[in-house]
């Protein structure tokens, strides 16, 4: 039952990219439709900023209008969409020269999660999140796609345009690194 | 197995990106040994916390005025097929052995020279002279091996005698 909604699902997808590689503006709104909300998170969570979010979900429409008659392997579409996201918002994060995150050495005391047992939960998870910061983009790029959308190894590195093992050795580093931090900056979680 | 090999692993293990039997490998090294549990239950605490509080994180849902600004943005016509560019790569194909060829050439040219480097004698030997016009002389030196001319012209003035030389 759940397969033969996929299907029909997956089916009104192909027909509305196949309409919109043919010039309608209407199933291009409709893809729009359908991908901004995950493609404006994925991008805010890259990037970590509202405003530069928006603008790269829409550099990123503009993308996919422009190469949209390009695009053939019609089953992938989502991995190509993710792809051009990607890539947006390596740019947006080169131009910006926030390529690498600095070291935890240099960043400034203001910018770490402080412990405290007023916080509420929203504030702690907001902590814990700024962490993710202190990974290397395409380790963050990795862990992200990996937790937000489920992706295997094998679709991120088809989106990243890595070597599977590159992409194990990313989620590997990161969730070891996520772990250290953790336990610097949030011992508490990890007593008794 | 060792613990080393376990914690190298448990960071995908904890993820389910190893194979099946990688897997059944590590759950049985985890029931043995106490300190690669604790490893585990760490990384895993890490984990959950950081799926909960991503999947818990508060984006603002995107409204109407950003699909019309995209749709603003994009352009009226019709969308045409971008050829991609086939010819850069048929160009480095070809560089390659044209760049070789080239190469042949002119070390046998260059070799060609120094090997049979044209002595003084040589061109003693064989000065030809010929007069075409009544105030130009021509004197045409030749050597077979390689083959070199070089031709001079002499402009003949009553005045002052010019010489104009030019070799090929």
């Amino acid at each position: 039952m759940k397969q033969s909604k996929l299907s029909e699902q997956q089916y009104e997808e192909l027909k509305m990219i196949s309409k919109a590689q043919s010039g309608d503006r209407e199933a291009f709104k409709q893809i729009i439709l359908t991908y901004q909300q995950r493609i404006y998170a994925l991008a805010f969570r890259i990037i970590g900023n509202s405003d530069d979010a928006k603008d790269v979900a829409q550099e990123v429409f503009i993308r996919i209008y422009r190469f949209l008659p390009n695009f053939q392997n019609k089953n992938r579409f989502f991995t190509w969409v993710y792809r051009i996201v990607v890539n947006a918002c390596y740019d947006h994060l080169k131009k910006q020269k926030r390529f690498h995150a600095y070291p935890i050495e240099q960043i400034p005391e203001n910018k770490l999660p402080q412990v405290c047992q007023s916080h509420t939960q929203k504030e702690i998870f907001d902590q814990v999140i700024a962490l993710l910061n202190h990974l290397s983009i395409p380790q963050k790029t990795a862990f992200l796609l990996r937790e937000t959308e489920g992706f295997t190894c094998r679709e991120i590195a088809d989106i990243m345009q890595r070597p599977n093992s590159t992409i194990r050795s990313h989620l590997r580093n990161a969730r070891i690194r996520l772990r250290d931090l953790l336990k610097q900056h949030y011992p508490e979680f990890f007593e008794g | 197995m060792k613990c080393q090999y376990f914690q190298k692993n448990a960071a995908l293990f904890i993820g389910g990106e190893l194979s099946s039997q990688k897997t059944k490998k590590l759950h049985k090294h985890l029931d043995q040994c106490m300190s690669c549990r604790k490893y585990f239950e760490n990384l895993q605490i890490s984990k959950r916390l950081f799926s909960k509080a991503i999947r818990e994180q508060s984006i603002a849902p995107l409204d109407q005025s950003f699909t019309e600004s995209v749709m603003n943005h994009i352009p009226d016509k019709q969308l045409t097929y971008i050829t991609p560019r086939k010819t850069s790569k048929l160009r480095l194909t070809w560089a390659g052995p044209a760049a070789a060829l080239v190469i042949t050439f002119a070390f046998f040219i260059i070799r060609g020279f120094i090997m049979n480097k044209p002595q003084s004698e040589d061109f003693d030997r064989f000065p030809l002279v010929e007069k075409t016009e009544p105030n130009i002389t021509v004197m045409t030196f030749q050597i077979d091996d390689p083959k070199i001319t070089i031709v001079w012209f002499f402009e003949n003035d009553n005045n002052n005698n010019k010489e104009n030389d030019y070799a090929m």
